[in-house]
């Protein structure tokens, strides 16, 4: 079971932490989610990821794990990453 | 001023064309485009625009669209603004200007740039209607 650590305010947001994996969400995905960013513990799976926090229905998204796009979904998520789901960019 | 950069802050073509225009006195054809807020979408009336960017990611895309621009088409210089704020209809969004020794490459790169930045960069626009709010999705 991978632990889910919510934060309530900006400032927890703002906070570092090496140990854990900083998710964060964008646009329509950050909305359904009702917060833009949670801390999960390393040493799983981005498919993990996804399936623990809920989200395989917000079809489609992007993922990106240290400001990188990756498609590849078995990719293992280490302590002090940042991986950002995001829904198709709509810029311009 | 940066050749790319994403800002609050309103934009003005002339001042970004002469900036491109001192790089190289070589440049024989410039080529703009200028995305603008509308008032009207998917057939509804549009009060404002918000946009949305994952910083640090939005930048390095933009940067590395410039990069891949200069060395995909015949052109001397490109620069690209993109604002992150909430704009208005008529309000200025995103401006790309390109210069090279003759127009067609300057015509290919600018289109090319504006079609890859919407793939490409982490941004996002939601449409405040008089019926709600509404995330955009893609556009072609």
């Amino acid at each position: 079971m991978i632990d889910m650590i919510v934060h309530q305010d900006m400032k927890a947001e703002n906070d570092c932490n090496q140990d854990t994996v900083k998710v964060l969400f964008f646009g329509a995905i950050a909305e359904k989610m009702g917060k833009r960013s949670l801390d999960m513990q390393p040493g799983t799976s981005l498919a993990e990821v996804m399936k623990e926090i809920g989200c395989e229905g917000f079809s489609p998204f992007l993922v990106a794990v240290n400001q990188v796009q990756v498609n590849d979904m078995s990719v293992l998520v280490n302590a002090g990453d940042e991986i950002a789901i995001m829904p198709p960019f709509s810029g311009g | 001023m940066d050749a790319v950069r994403i800002q609050e802050a309103d934009f003005s073509i002339e001042e970004e064309v002469n900036a491109l225009r001192e790089t190289s006195k070589r440049i024989g054809g410039i080529a703009t485009f200028l995305g603008c807020a509308r008032d009207f979408s998917e057939g509804r009336d549009v009060f404002s625009i918000t946009f949305e960017q994952y910083a640090g990611m939005a930048e390095a895309a933009l940067a590395a669209l410039r990069t891949e621009a200069l060395e995909k088409f015949d052109i001397i210089e490109a620069r690209i603004i993109h604002r992150v704020t909430t704009v208005f209809s008529g309000d200025q969004i995103v401006l790309i200007v390109v210069g090279a020794e003759h127009r067609k490459a300057a015509f290919a790169a600018c289109e090319w740039i504006i079609d890859t930045l919407k793939e490409r960069v982490p941004i996002w626009k939601k449409e405040i209607t008089p019926d709600g709010d509404s995330w955009v999705s893609q556009h072609p």
